[in-house]
Parts: structure tokens; sequence; C-alpha cells
């Protein structure tokens, strides 16, 4: 449900049925009243009212916007030399060499 | 560190609520009561505040509000409400020093990690899910009750890691004489940890034995995973954080293919910051 990972904290009057909440909505004791990821609708929108929540977090339903590539290629480097680092003493040892070709795939497919 | 001094130490922390001593070992049982033992859970009221707290925060994303165990039990199962409770306990049971240098907010996130780690890879060795997550959270006890019994050897040990760029445990070895493995192991016999969980903790750090073709892997080679994985996957946001060596049986005995690695390396990352915000005190 995550939408491109963009929240917005908006006023209650502005939340509309269909948004989704991005941070769990609490009472004053702390105790949730909507979790994370809940889908607001016209009914649970009239109850928070009634509690008196005035604001929430929603998913922002904006698309992001196209990431510079060299900005993506920049942060997949500084994660694969942070990966480096973690196993700086591990050259050795062919276990961690497999586990860090595995994260070497993962982390050069991440954003 | 003689032995003597270490069971001194462990023999002179608090001893955990009888009701959690009781959940760990019904984790090997398999003709448990639940209905009796949430009644145990319920007469400790401060273990029944924050598991019912923990119980309606947003990971478990309940349509309506759990007001008791009895009713929390019927909702999220047994099983989740008897490690929710074991881990609130035990996180709760130490204070930190800070003439330590422990830092104590990287120290629980490692054990969260770790922890979530050994959840998701637990169906890949036919381990219980619960065992092996609580198993995760406790595997560095040791450090603990050496950061907290002895806070001033423990900053030389911590002086003598960074001067020396190794694993803590073989800091922990020059300064103390033995590490937070052996520590660990004797606080999880003073407490009377089920033999697995005792296993986990005082192994983490070693070559595990290989497994015979058909046997089921020991926990203590899961926990060996999920540590190395946990500091892998950078979890405890330590800037000088270090990988532990990882044993080739180990990573060979789990049979992980790429597809599943990654899966296991993108749930543990999704997994741990829901948990990290309810577990680290």
């Amino acid at each position: 449900m995550n939408h491109a990972g963009k929240t917005c904290d908006i006023a209650l009057d502005e939340a509309a049925a269909g948004m989704t909440l991005a941070v769990a909505l609490l009472d004053a004791k702390g105790s949730v009243l909507l979790p994370q990821d809940a889908a607001l609708t016209a009914a649970t929108l009239a109850a928070l009212r009634r509690r008196g929540i005035e604001r929430c977090v929603v998913w922002s339903s904006e698309p992001a916007a196209a990431e510079d590539p060299a900005m993506l290629a920049q942060r997949r480097e500084q994660r694969l030399r942070r990966l480096e680092y973690l196993f700086r003493h591990c050259a050795d040892e062919a276990g961690s060499q497999a586990l860090l070709a595995q994260l070497q795939i993962y982390r050069q497919e991440q954003p | 560190m003689s032995p003597d001094d270490i069971s001194k130490a462990v023999r002179d922390l608090p001893s955990l609520p009888a009701v959690v001593s009781e959940l760990l070992l019904s984790m090997e049982q398999e003709d448990l009561d639940p209905h009796a033992l949430a009644a145990k859970i319920t007469l400790d009221q401060a273990l029944t505040a924050k598991t019912l707290r923990l119980a309606n925060s947003s990971f478990y994303g309940m349509p309506s509000k759990v007001t008791t165990i009895q009713q929390a039990v019927s909702v999220l199962g047994f099983h989740s409400i008897r490690t929710l409770v074991t881990a609130c306990a035990l996180t709760g049971s130490f204070t930190p020093s800070p003439a330590s240098g422990l830092d104590f907010p990287a120290f629980w996130r490692h054990a969260v990690a770790s922890a979530v780690c050994a959840r998701v890879l637990a169906p890949y060795c036919r381990i219980n899910a619960d065992t092996a997550f609580i198993a995760g959270l406790l595997h560095d006890l040791g450090t603990l009750v050496l950061a907290t019994r002895f806070p001033q050897q423990y900053q030389q040990a911590i002086a003598y890691q960074r001067q020396h760029d190794c694993q803590s445990a073989e800091a922990q070895l020059a300064v103390f004489g033995v590490d937070h493995a052996a520590v660990g192991s004797a606080l999880a016999a003073h407490w009377k940890f089920p033999p697995a969980i005792l296993s986990a903790v005082a192994e983490h750090h070693r070559t595990p034995a290989p497994t015979p073709p058909g046997m089921q892997l020991p926990l203590a080679t899961l926990i060996h995973v999920a540590n190395t994985m946990a500091h892998a996957l950078d979890l405890s946001e330590r800037e000088d954080d270090q990988v532990p060596p990882l044993s080739l049986e180990a990573w060979q005995a789990l049979d992980l293919s790429s597809v599943a690695c990654s899966k296991v390396f993108h749930e543990t990352e999704q997994l741990y910051h829901d948990m990290c915000q309810m577990l680290t005190p």
C-alpha cells in the first residue's frame, strides 16, 4: 500500500474516503484507533471526527518524480562500498563471501 | 574473570518473572494449556500492560482494541503472545549503565534485527518461528551482563575493540578473559532457558558442526546465520559495525536460492522496522 513512500500530513477535513493512512492514528492514551495502511472510509472518518482527531498522515497519491539516473547510480555505489566495509575482515571466509555475493545482487537491484 | 566471578555476576541479576520462565519452558511442550498460561500472565500487571500495548500497536493491525490477555490470545494466537510477553520481560530486565560505554539502543537494534532475521529464516530449516525469534533476541545477552555488572572493564573492552578493529568477543576475551557467549550461556542456564536456546546463545560465534543429511538444522546454526545476516544488512546503524565470519557449512545447510535470499533480506528489513518501534526499550 506504500505509494512510492511519500506521505502528507493533512487536516482531517481534507481527508477523503479511499486515502490510506501512512501512520497509525492513536488516541490520547496511545491506543491505536486505526493502524498504518488502513484505508479511510466515510464511516471511519466520521468516527475519527467524533473522537476529536484533527489531523492524519496519509500516503501521497502523487507519483514520485523520476529520479536522476546519476543520483541513483551514486546511491548504489555508496551501498556497495558500505557492504565492502562491513565485510572488511571476511575476505578468507567462503561462507561470508557467499553471503556478500547475494547481498551485492540485492543492493544493486534496490532503487 | 574466573568462572566464579561469572556465576556471581549472573546470580546477582534480577530473577525472571516466574511466568516468563514457564513460558520459555513451554516452547518445547506440545500439550500446553493456553488458557492457564494466559491467566498467569494476567497476574503480572506490568507485563500485561506492556503486552497489550504491543498487541494494539500497528504491527498487528487489529480492527478493534484488545483489552485482555485472553482476548489477545484468541485473536493473535498463543504463540505470538508468548513471544511478545517473553520479549517484553527480557528487554526490561537490564538497566543501562552509561559508564559502560555500551551503545544500548544499537545493542537492541541488533538484537531485534537478529530476532527478526531468525524468524524469517526459520521456515527454511523447519524450526519454530517463535523459538527462533526469542533465540535471536537473546543471543548477545551476555553483553548486557558484562556491561551492566562490570561497566569500567566493559569500557576498556570497547576501547580495545576500537583500537584493534576486531570483533567484540575478541576484545572481551582480552579484557575479561571470557566473551559474551560464555557469560550469556551462564545466564541462560541460571534462568533455565530451554536447551536449544542455551546452545544458540553459547555457540552463535562458533563454526557449527555439520548437520547430517535429512537431520533438522540445530537452532544454534540458524542463529549463527541470523546474527551474521543482521550485521550484514547494517540494521544496528553502527558506523564501525563489521560482519562476523560466516561458516560455509551453515550457509550451505540453509540452501537458499538467490530469489529466496532477496526475499529473506527484504522481509527482514521490513519486519525489523515495525518490530524496532515496539521492542527497543
